[in-house]
């Protein structure tokens, strides 16, 4: 019994040894992470965006520089500043469109006696005053719009006359500069924190800073600041880009994106898609561009660089997801830092608001989703905010024309499970890319949407070439799918 | 991480398999007297005191009068070093340890049961190259990669095996061929995708030795998760030795998940053969290959909320096929004991595949402990892993 015995414990541990295949964890840990930034004292948070890069200065002269991707429409970044300092920040944001509006307020990280006073005896009744917009935070003046360059963030004055200017980064260096005739879209500004150790005048919130004011901060009367005066900081800037509608032939108001993938690494077809979408653009007004993964052959830096670096000649934004060549021996920061959180949701609404749809993209790229991409998208699909019309963009379809051949994910019950939860969530289009074909498939009420002619070997049975989507969605959330061949 | 995974896979194939070194034949008799050490210990005689009332031959003639036949020619005993040939270059070339041992024959199927596994892997891999992973041809690319895998993994393991045992036969299988089993088990499942780990599986073979029947049911603790399974059977072929069977089977299987809204029936028509490997390479016997392929459509329900699932016979929503593969040996480790080892691709199995392109792997034991009483222990993993302990009461 004893060799036996030996014998089976041997075997167990061979079955042990085969172990997890998903690695999708590592991906949300390191989305997560993209989310916050932390430089001694100063602590920068963006949502709808990850952190690509944060410096702080250095003696060489350069100020503290943020590298953000905006992985929606509605970007904010929030930096707080717990030092007493004056120093200047460089803020630059790829993949936005050259058309967001940007708007800035200032804030103190704690609330004034009288206004916590206020709050615990009314706050029931009265509510939060308009101008607080925020239950712990000191507004030190109101929201104020601005543009984008090398301009100065003061409370109360004029943003920046500055004319507008396309920013470029500089690899490691950070450097902030003017470049001109790119197409890189990204926008840039420099701001200027001074969370000053001055005693003055509370200032209210509707009410010009005297002229001797710093910039960006709030002198507080020793009496009247309270908490206020120990508490950092605080520097919000939003952006948010509502592009302009189309009108159809058919007379619907309507948006227009493109949608592709699978280019497994093909330059030379990716970036036949990349001018062929180009040129849509201007011909048929699609706004922003949704991959479904299979960007590269292997997920090494150099080819995730090359597939960036071809899609960021898109003049319009893009949004990825990954599949399982961009995951192969990749970090996941790496892939976090160029294609955002991977498993994402944002909304989408055309200017004036009569079209707007939920894009949710799910990272399936091991065969399955993390428990985490379940229990998001469950919250995504139960918002009551969100829009009635979702679309989710995935790598791996759950369930493929070909059953017998098993491309779907690798768990029947799993895939099961997220037919199930987008039945529920009213969700009627899936586009994926894995499969090498372009198909329509209907699994239920949904429709998956099977488009991988970005550049991998095309399927030789079906016969079919390499191609991209352009999708329109129209004022009544109807969807319609054009296929573009190259 | 898949440096540490390969050298547990390594240490766990040579603690599983560990060689048994086994002796050139009966030990002459020593003709020569020990030295003396400085302690003079007594003079070791040169025959084996006898056992009081033995009547055991005291010589080879004796006991070959009596009946004793040593091993004969063609039935090499194990060897360390040949095993160990089979293990490091017998990795390229199978069939080494086994030329090594003088068992020539064997070394060559071997050897061109390798050929063959890396052609129908190779040839899988051309065929999913030149049509671009066609939808229509996966099935068949899928069957041959495994296949292939199978016979070089098989090839090699026989290989490893024979050379180190030597032509000495495993013992008899005790699988039971016939007969009723009642049985229940407990299962415990980690599957990063579930939070549920907690089952009872109760379930009855019915076997009549042509034919069987095994319904079977599978609860969750909350009982959230509702699996019913009725697997039924004939054995179109069976040899002398009813171990080796050819069955055909239909598998129909009902799974309710409320919690997730979802409920599937699905039906599998399936090939099952078993055989004893001692056929064709004759330091393998006892030793079993198995087989189950399976082609099945499962149909979809979804409910418009959690908490409920459509029923039995309401309409689908969706239906899809699905094939499967499993492949494996299997072994009789001691008089009763049972074990076996199966690579599994089903895409309707308890956890997800390790990953898209492999499968699962399925460790069972089976202990019969009396004749009407069995231990089951299996442990099956892919992402995730799942272990039954079970009993079965014999009717």
């Amino acid at each position: 019994m004893a060799s036996e015995t030996r014998r089976l414990w041997g075997a167990l541990l061979l079955v042990a040894a085969v172990g997890c295949g998903r690695t999708v964890g590592g991906r949300e840990a390191a989305a997560e992470a993209a989310s916050k930034a932390v430089l001694d004292d100063l602590t920068i948070r963006v949502e709808g965006g990850v952190v690509v890069q944060a410096l702080a200065a250095d003696d060489d002269g350069h100020p503290v520089r943020v590298r953000l991707r905006a992985t929606s429409f509605d970007l904010q970044v929030v930096i707080e500043d717990e030092g007493c300092a004056e120093r200047p920040i460089d803020v630059v944001v790829e993949n936005v469109p050259t058309d967001a509006a940007w708007t800035w307020r200032g804030w103190r990280g704690a609330l004034t006696p009288a206004a916590q006073a206020e709050r615990q005896c009314c706050g029931t009744l009265v509510g939060p005053r308009a101008a607080d917009a925020h239950p712990d935070w000191t507004a030190l003046g109101p929201e104020s719009g601005f543009v984008p360059g090398h301009v100065s963030l003061a409370a109360g004055a004029t943003p920046g006359a500055e004319a507008p200017t396309t920013c470029r980064t500089n690899g490691a260096a950070g450097v902030v500069g003017a470049a001109t005739g790119d197409t890189v879209t990204s926008r840039c500004w420099r701001m200027q924190l001074a969370p000053t150790a001055d005693q003055t005048r509370l200032v209210a919130p509707d009410a010009p800073l005297p002229a001797r004011a710093k910039v960006a901060c709030a002198d507080f009367d020793s009496l009247e600041g309270g908490p206020v005066r120990q508490a950092p900081l605080i520097m919000v800037q939003r952006g948010t880009w509502r592009p302009p509608a189309v009108v159809t032939e058919a007379g619907d108001v309507a948006l227009r994106f493109a949608v592709f993938g699978n280019h497994a690494g093909e330059a030379g077809v990716r970036q036949a898609i990349v001018r062929a979408v180009s040129a849509r653009v201007d011909t048929d007004d699609v706004r922003f561009a949704l991959v479904t993964g299979d960007l590269a052959d292997r997920g090494t830096t150099h080819a995730l660089d090359a597939a960036v670096a071809d899609l960021n000649r898109l003049p319009v934004p893009w949004f990825a997801t990954v599949g399982e060549r961009d995951v192969d021996g990749a970090n996941p920061e790496d892939l976090v830092e160029r294609f955002g959180r991977l498993t994402d949701a944002f909304d989408v609404f055309a200017e004036g608001g009569a079209v707007g749809f939920r894009v949710i993209l799910l990272d399936s790229a091991d065969g399955g989703l993390s428990r985490g991409g379940f229990r998001k998208l469950d919250a995504w699909l139960d918002d009551p905010l969100a829009p009635a019309t979702r679309l989710v963009v995935t790598h791996k379809p759950p369930f493929e024309p070909h059953g017998l051949r098993g491309k779907g994910f690798k768990s029947r019950a799993e895939a099961a499970r997220l037919v199930a939860a987008l039945h529920r969530g009213a969700v009627e289009n899936l586009f994926s890319g894995h499969l090498a074909i372009f198909q329509r498939q209907v699994v239920g009420d949904l429709i998956e949407w099977h488009s991988g002619g970005g550049g991998a070997p095309m399927d030789t049975i079906e016969n079919d070439s390499h191609h991209f989507l352009v999708v329109t969605v129209n004022q009544l959330g109807a969807i319609f799918v054009e296929r573009v061949d190259l | 991480m898949r440096l540490a995974r390969s050298a547990v896979f390594a240490g766990a194939l040579a603690l599983a398999w560990a060689p048994a070194a086994r002796a050139q034949g009966p030990a002459p008799a020593s003709g020569t007297a020990p030295e003396t050490p400085p302690e003079t210990p007594p003079e070791i005689p040169n025959d084996p005191p006898e056992a009081p009332g033995s009547t055991a031959p005291k010589t080879v003639e004796a006991a070959q009068a009596a009946g004793y036949t040593s091993r004969p020619a063609d039935e090499p005993a194990g060897s360390l070093l040949g095993g160990l040939l089979a293990v490091g270059p017998g990795f390229l070339v199978h069939g080494v340890g086994h030329y090594y041992v003088d068992d020539v024959g064997t070394a060559w199927r071997l050897l061109v049961g390798e050929l063959l596994g890396v052609a129908l892997v190779a040839g899988g891999a051309a065929l999913q190259a030149y049509t671009g992973d066609a939808g229509t041809t996966g099935a068949l690319q899928r069957l041959m990669v495994h296949a292939g895998a199978f016979l070089f993994v098989g090839t090699w393991m026989t290989d490893i095996v024979g050379t180190f045992k030597g032509a000495e036969s495993f013992d008899p299988d005790t699988t039971r061929t016939e007969g009723h089993v009642l049985s229940l088990a407990y299962r415990y499942r980690a599957d990063p995708q579930d939070p549920r780990h907690h089952h009872l599986v109760a379930g009855l073979d019915l076997d009549f030795g042509l034919v069987y029947l095994r319904p079977e049911t599978t609860l969750d603790a909350a009982l959230v998760e509702r699996d019913w399974v009725v697997d039924t059977g004939v054995r179109v072929w069976r040899g002398e030795n009813p171990q080796n069977h050819v069955a055909l089977g239909l598998r129909g299987r009902r799974l309710e998940y409320p919690a997730y809204g979802y409920a599937v029936r699905s039906g599998e028509l399936y090939l099952r053969w078993k055989a004893d490997l001692g056929r064709t390479i004759r330091s393998m016997r006892g030793f079993y290959l198995t087989n189950r392929l399976g082609i099945g459509l499962e149909q979809y329900q979804f409910a418009d909320a959690v908490d409920r699932t459509p029923g039995l016979f309401d309409a689908s929503s969706f239906q899809s096929g699905f094939f499967t593969v499993a492949s494996g040996a299997e072994v009789n480790t001691g008089r009763r004991t049972h074990v076996g080892v199966l690579y599994v691709q089903d895409p309707t199995g308890p956890v997800a595949a390790a990953s898209a392109e492999t499968g699962a792997l399925d460790v069972f034991l089976r202990h019969r402990y009396r004749d009407d009483l069995e231990i089951d222990v299996d442990v099956y993993a892919g992402d995730g892993w799942v272990v039954w302990l079970g009993l079965g009461y014999g009717l």
